[in-house]
C-alpha cells in the first residue's frame, strides 16, 4: 500500500510504501489497512498518522481541510494546511489558542470567521497533543 | 564638446547603474528559482486533485452550478493579474496592451464588464485612463501564499455564485520559461470538466463504482470543485510571479549589457580627447621651443 501526502505548497510524502495510515475523517478516525475497500471522505483537523513499512514507530503530523481517497493502489491524502512536528512552537501556539479562545468568547463573528477560527483552534490544540505524544 | 572632467563623471555614473542592474538581475534569479519551486511544488497536489475530480465525475451522476455554463452570458467579470513593481521589461505593458484590447473588443457584447485588478501596475495604468475597478488588490511581490489565493478565489466564488457574473476571466501572464512569457486569457468560472486538463483519465476500472463517500458524493465534488478552483488561482498567481521575475532577469541583464556598451564607448572617446590634448600641448611645447631659437 502506497502513501501520498501533499498540501499546495509542498509534497511531504511521495508514493511510500506504509503498512497502516491513521486518518482523521469526517465521521471519525480511520484507520487504514491494506485492503481496505475503496472510499473517499473529507479529511477533519487532527493528527495523521502512518507507519512506514517495516518500522515499528508512527510518523504524525497534523492536517487540517482536505480528502483523503483510498483505492486499490494505496492512500492519497490531500491536504490543505499542514503542521510538521517539528514545526511546533509550543509557546507560540499556547498563546494563539488563549487570544482565540477570547476571541471567539467575545467577539460577534460572522460565519466564515468563527469557522476559520474554529479549525485554526482546533489546529493548535492538535498540534499540542501531537508534540506532547513524542 | 564635453570636458574630459564630464566624460569621467559619465563614465561613473554609468558604472554605477550598471551594477545596480546587475544586482537587481541576480535578485531576480534567486527569486525567480523560488517561485519555479513553488510552481513545481504545487504541480502534484494539482494533478492528484484533478484525477479524483474525473473519477469522480466519470463514475458518478454528479452535477454542479459551478460547472455549468449559464446559457446567457451578459455579464462578465475580467481579472488581471500584473505585477506590483516595473522594471520589467514588457511584462506589465504587454498585459495592459492585452487587456485594453480585450476590453474594447468585448465591451459591445455583454451588459456589464467589470475589471477586478491584481497588481498595482495594471490598476495604475487603467485608472489613469478613466476606468476604474470594482475590486483591486497589490502587494502581490512578496511571496504569494495559497491562504491569498484561496481568499481570491472565494471572493470570485460568491460572486459568481449569487449571480453577480456569468463568467469570470483572468488575463495573465503565463511562464513558459525564464526568457518568455505568454499573455493567456482564460475563463476561469465555469470550470469546464471537458478541457484538455480532464480527458487524460487512467484507466478506469481501477476506479470502482462502488466507492464508499464520506459523507455523499455530492457534497464532497463541491468541496473539491472549490478547492480545484483555488488552486487554479493559485497556480496562475504563481506562474505570474514567476514569469514577472524572469521578465525583470533578463530586462536587467539587457541593460546591464547596454550599460556595458555605453561605457566602452564613452572610454573610447575619453581616451581620444585625451591622447589630442597631449598632442596639443606637444606641439605647443615644441613650437614654443622652435620660436626661442
Amino acid at each position: 500500500m502506497k502513501l501520498t501526502l501533499l498540501t499546495p505548497e509542498k509534497k511531504i510524502v511521495m508514493s511510500q510504501e506504509v503498512e497502516e495510515v491513521l486518518v482523521p475523517g469526517h465521521n471519525g478516525e480511520l484507520d487504514i489497512l491494506p485492503g481496505h475497500a475503496p472510499l473517499m471522505t473529507l479529511l477533519s483537523t487532527g493528527i495523521l498518522r502512518w507507519k512506514l513499512k517495516g518500522s515499528i514507530e508512527f510518523h504524525k503530523i497534523v492536517v487540517s481541510w482536505g480528502y483523503c481517497e483510498v483505492n486499490p493502489e494505496g492512500v492519497i491524502v490531500l491536504a490543505e494546511t499542514s503542521v510538521l512536528p517539528e514545526e511546533v512552537q509550543v509557546e507560540a501556539f499556547k498563546s494563539e489558542i488563549k487570544t482565540l479562545e477570547t476571541k471567539l468568547g467575545v467577539e460577534d463573528l460572522n460565519n466564515e470567521q468563527w469557522n476559520e477560527s474554529q479549525r485554526r483552534l482546533s489546529e493548535l490544540k492538535s498540534s499540542l497533543e501531537m508534540g506532547f505524544q513524542k | 564638446m564635453a570636458s574630459l572632467k564630464d566624460i569621467r563623471l559619465r563614465i561613473e555614473s554609468t558604472k554605477n547603474t550598471q551594477q545596480i542592474t546587475r544586482a537587481m538581475k541576480l535578485t531576480s534569479a534567486a527569486k525567480l528559482r523560488r517561485a519555479q519551486n513553488n510552481i513545481t511544488n504545487m504541480r502534484p497536489y494539482a494533478l492528484s486533485l484533478r484525477q479524483v475530480i474525473s473519477d469522480i465525475v466519470a463514475t458518478q451522476k454528479v452535477s454542479h452550478p459551478l460547472m455549468e455554463p449559464r446559457q446567457q452570458v451578459k455579464k462578465v467579470l475580467l481579472v488581471v493579474l500584473t505585477s506590483d513593481r516595473g522594471l520589467c521589461g514588457g511584462f506589465n505593458s504587454n498585459i495592459n496592451r492585452f487587456a485594453d484590447n480585450y476590453i474594447r473588443e468585448n465591451k459591445n457584447k455583454y451588459e456589464v464588464m467589470d475589471l477586478f485588478f491584481i497588481g498595482r501596475k495594471g490598476h495604475d495604468y487603467f485608472v489613469r485612463k478613466g476606468i476604474l475597478p470594482t475590486e483591486y488588490i497589490s502587494k502581490l511581490d512578496k511571496d504569494i501564499s495559497f491562504d491569498l489565493a484561496s481568499k481570491v478565489a472565494d471572493k470570485l466564488l460568491k460572486q459568481y455564485l449569487a449571480g453577480d457574473y456569468d463568467e469570470i476571466r483572468l488575463i495573465y501572464n503565463e511562464f513558459k520559461s525564464a526568457i518568455s512569457q505568454i499573455v493567456t486569457c482564460e475563463t476561469l468560472i465555469p470550470i469546464s470538466t471537458e478541457s484538455s486538463s480532464f480527458t487524460e483519465q487512467r484507466n478506469k476500472q481501477q476506479f470502482s463504482k462502488e466507492l464508499i463517500f464520506e459523507p455523499s458524493a455530492e457534497s464532497i465534488i463541491e468541496d473539491l470543485l472549490i478547492k480545484h478552483f483555488d488552486l487554479q488561482v493559485y497556480r496562475t498567481m504563481s506562474e505570474s510571479v514567476a514569469a514577472e521575475h524572469g521578465a525583470r532577469m533578463t530586462a536587467m541583464e539587457n541593460a546591464t549589457n547596454n550599460a556595458k556598451t555605453v561605457i566602452d564607448s564613452l572610454t573610447l572617446t575619453y581616451n581620444k580627447l585625451r591622447q589630442e590634448k597631449i598632442t596639443t600641448e606637444l606641439t605647443e611645447i615644441t613650437s614654443g621651443a622652435e620660436a626661442l631659437k
